[in-house]
């Protein structure tokens, strides 16, 4: 018996030295391939309708029906299927039927997805380019900290933090290697603290909305009350930092000075955030 | 007036001072080395500069005029025109400064002149020019008061440690007219430094004061001393008509004096310069100024209240829109004035068009904030098909140099305005011209492949599981650590080592008693016990293992108080694994019945060791 096991063990290999393994291999192996082809067949069946929905929309902005196209994109994402296509698409059908505003609310969630995709960007700065007045251009940093998603940024830095305690906790077991261990921890530490800035910085760009102008001609006020004075006026697409919010009015300000709009006349992006920087969902 | 004479002569003895040792014939040289020096660090955009250290001097005195050259490519010094009544003469070869100011490197050179005055009045130092490139670079002409002596104060002697003048650049100014007035205060050489300066009182009725600025300070002879000038430029606009007065004006200081009576004896070798505080209060007399109204006969139909010296440029752009588009007027102010408040005519003639209100921002050219320029934008939208044109523009204002009314007019600019919603022509459209390359006409099409689809979920930094998971190398840092803190604590304490070690072998030694009296392997079973023995005897007494006997049951436990049964217990294992090694003939049941008793015999001598 025992002999029969040990040979069993040698001929599965070292990594079931007890041979319990070894004699389940072929169970679990069979078992991850069950559950693979069930995952793969799963997001097929679930992508397939979703792909026909993404292209009957497709029909519809080349008929030229571009707000039904719109609706139909917007459908899609309603119910939980997000892509960068998706929102470039719908992006594009705002922009064919006239809403400057929503077409950059829609650009902007899809570069926030493909941060590094060409043809966002130039449709971004194409449809920026018809909007009136005043707008909102991101700095440098911004920008450069826009080349990668949050996600990205956020595996970047988790990775940097975990090769560091990995490399601490190795220094912990194998003192011998002391010199290699801890210049790995140095550097990963370094890289840690680099990245959380820069994650942190990707995140506070995303925290604070921005407010995007919906409608024509929106009077920005001195104070939230439909009295007080118009002080200048922003039209659709314009970019908005929101500063405030009170009673259904924004605190807005794109570079010229902070001023009052209505709740309603703008578009908050990233869709679902709160003009506090909360989620909607939080 | 002998005096007055005196000092001229002393000045002009002064003159080459900036040049000493450099002959006259090498001067151009020299200037033309420096040039060569700084050709290949000039960028392409050269901007000229000139500037005087004080806009206002009695006769006699002089003021420094500099102009300052920044980029380009220049080997020629400026020309500066002559202007009766003053004598302008060149310090000598340009100072030459190479900069890099984060990231942004270039040079500058700097020619001075010295001016000097001949008689009293306004002057007009023209445009200075200097060729760069090609481009004939040219600065604003610069305007120089020269006053009497003692026009706004007593006469000073030189004996003075400080005393003050105030200037007036007119006596007479029109409501909305900003005017510079010039306090000059006077710091005798013994002065070393002064602080706390306040201005105490200054009276300005019917102005508005601005900021108030300080110059750059210079050196003046007074009677047979050497002053410090510090010029303070008070920006007023006049706001009311009528007879006013600018000043007096009061100022005090804490000045610290050199006086060389007041030496430290003990200081042979000078190195402390002996100080004295004082308190210096001063004061100016006011003159007289007449705040005049603008004219209101002849005042153009676009006058909006605008008061100084402007001149206008106008760009509209789109030309070719569709009905309700946005046409972007953009109107540049530049020039001298009140450029805050400033704001534009409505214009009756647009009435075809809805016209949204300006935006506008300031760029200030001095520091004064009274010179620059203002950009006007604002959006006019067509509200006809049959618009045809944006009518003519016009802004005016009056000069109260020139005390006219001028008015800069824009001529219509034809539009080309279509029904809302079509597309502009872009080919061949004569309205627009087309400096630079046209801009994409459209949107890049769909896309047609939905890529990886995905749920839409908040980022990962916002899911629990992913901030708890970064728990993990914490975790195992942590453990990692205790591990080797239990290590190092067991490394520095045998005796508990052996203890553990020994429970270790007990607990091994126990499961093979087992197994040994289930194979019925007699021989085995009583090696592994008598080892069993050993190992718990030997680390409770801490004496070696194979020095374990029987024996040691009265030596070592028997002193020790150890029980009697146990003690008896122990004798019978001794007993029955020596009468093993000679008759190992046991059967599985006999052996079986041994392991609970060694157990509990272990167990009991366990406890007493703790």
């Amino acid at each position: 018996m025992r002999l029969l096991s040990k040979e069993r063990c040698i001929q599965t290999g070292p990594l079931c030295a007890q041979g319990r393994v070894g004699r389940h291999r072929p169970r679990i192996c069979a078992f991850a391939a069950v559950a693979a082809a069930l995952f793969i067949c799963g997001r097929a069946a679930v992508a397939a309708p979703a792909t026909d929905r993404f292209e009957a929309a497709n029909r519809l902005y080349e008929q030229g029906r571009f707000k039904e196209a719109a609706a139909a994109y917007q459908e899609l994402l309603n119910s939980g299927f997000t892509s960068p296509a998706v929102y470039f698409n719908l992006g594009n059908a705002f922009f064919k039927s006239g809403q400057l505003g929503a077409a950059i609310a829609a650009h902007r969630e899809a570069q926030r997805l493909a941060p590094r995709d060409p043809d966002i960007e130039a449709n971004l700065r194409f449809i920026r380019e018809q909007v009136q007045g005043p707008r909102l251009t991101p700095n440098l940093i911004q920008r450069w900290l826009g080349r990668l998603t949050l996600n990205e940024w956020t595996l970047l830095c988790v990775a940097a933090f975990w090769i560091c305690l990995l490399s601490l906790a190795a220094l912990q077991l194998r003192p011998a290697r002391k010199t290699l261990l801890r210049g790995i921890a140095l550097a990963a530490g370094a890289a840690t603290m680099v990245l959380g800035a820069c994650l942190a910085g990707a995140w506070s760009s995303v925290a604070r909305p921005v407010a995007i102008a919906n409608a024509n001609d929106i009077a920005v006020r001195n104070g939230p009350i439909e009295e007080s004075p118009s002080t200048y006026t922003v039209h659709d697409g314009a970019e908005l930092r929101v500063l405030d919010q009170k009673d259904g009015w924004l605190l807005v300000d794109a570079g010229l000075r902070p001023g009052w709009l209505k709740r309603e006349d703008v578009i908050l992006w990233p869709s679902g955030r709160q003009p506090d920087g909360t989620r909607a969902s939080d | 007036m002998q005096n007055s004479r005196s000092e001229r002569q002393q000045e002009s003895r002064e003159k080459p001072r900036g040049c000493t040792g450099f002959p006259r014939v090498l001067r151009p040289g020299l200037a033309a080395a420096l040039l060569l020096l700084c050709l290949p660090l000039i960028a392409a955009g050269a901007t000229i500069q000139a500037s005087l250290d004080r806009t206002t001097i009695a006769l006699g005195e002089r003021a420094m005029l500099s102009v300052r050259v920044e980029g380009g490519n220049s080997d020629r010094p400026p020309q500066v025109p002559a202007v009766e009544g003053l004598q302008i003469v060149s310090t000598g070869p340009p100072t030459f400064l190479r900069y890099d100011i984060n990231g942004q490197s270039g040079t500058m050179l700097t020619y001075n002149f010295v001016v000097t005055p001949t008689q009293v009045g306004e002057f007009t130092i023209p445009a200075i020019t200097i060729a760069s490139e090609g481009q004939q670079l040219a600065t604003q002409p610069l305007k120089l008061s020269v006053r009497k002596p003692g026009a706004s104060a007593t006469q000073a002697s030189g004996q003075e440690l400080a005393f003050i003048r105030l200037y007036a650049p007119t006596n007479e100014v029109y409501v909305g007219q900003v005017i510079v007035a010039e306090v000059q205060l006077y710091l005798h050489n013994v002065v070393r430094d002064i602080g706390n300066f306040q201005v105490t009182a200054f009276s300005a009725d019917g102005f508005n004061k601005g900021k108030t600025v300080e110059g750059r300070q210079s050196r003046a002879r007074v009677g047979n001393s050497i002053y410090t000038v510090v010029p303070l430029y008070f920006p007023l606009t006049a706001i009311k008509a009528g007879d006013s007065s600018l000043g007096p004006l009061r100022v005090s200081f804490a000045a610290e004096i050199i006086n060389p009576a007041r030496r430290d004896p003990f200081d042979l070798l000078g190195f402390n310069t002996p100080v004295e505080q004082r308190q210096i209060a001063l004061e100016a007399e006011g003159t007289h100024v007449r705040i005049l109204p603008v004219p209101s006969e002849n005042a153009p139909p676009g006058f909006a209240g605008a008061v100084g010296v402007y001149s206008v440029s106008m760009s509209v752009s789109p030309t070719n829109v569709a009905v309700g588009d946005p046409i972007r007027v953009r109107l540049q102010v530049s020039g001298r004035g009140a450029l805050d408040s400033l704001t534009l005519p409505e214009q009756p003639s647009w009435k075809d068009f809805k016209v949204y209100p300006p935006i506008s921002r300031i760029e200030t050219a001095d520091p004064l904030g009274i010179q620059g320029t203002k950009f006007f934008e604002l959006d006019v939208v067509p509200e006809k098909l049959e618009i045809e044109s944006l009518p003519e523009f016009s802004f005016a204002w009056f000069d109260p140099e020139q005390k006219a009314f001028q008015t800069y007019k824009h001529p219509a600019v034809p539009l080309t305005v279509r029904p809302a919603g079509t597309a502009p022509l872009l080919a061949g459209d004569p309205g627009e011209k087309r400096e630079t390359a046209p801009p994409p006409r459209d949107i890049l099409p769909i896309k047609q492949r939905v890529g990886a689809l995905a749920q839409a979920r908040p980022p990962l930094i916002q899911q629990p599981w992913f901030v708890a998971a970064q728990s993990v190398p914490v975790l195992l840092w942590i453990g990692s650590v205790l591990w080797r803190r239990r290590s190092e604590w067991l490394a520095n304490n045998p005796r508990l080592r052996r203890k553990r070690q020994a429970a270790h072998a007990v607990r091994r030694g126990l499961r093979d008693l087992r197994t040994f009296a289930a194979a019925n392997q007699s021989e085995q079973f009583f090696a592994a016990l008598f080892r069993l023995l050993q190992e718990q005897l030997g680390a409770a007494l801490d004496l070696p293992a194979s020095s374990i006997t029987e024996a040691v049951i009265d030596e070592q436990l028997r002193p020790r108080n150890v029980p009697e049964p146990v003690l008896a217990g122990l004798a019978e294992l001794f007993q029955a694994c020596n009468l093993a090694r000679y008759a190992p003939a046991h059967t599985s049941q006999e052996l079986a019945a041994y392991v609970p008793r060694v157990e509990s015999l272990l167990n009991e001598l366990r406890a007493l060791t703790a």
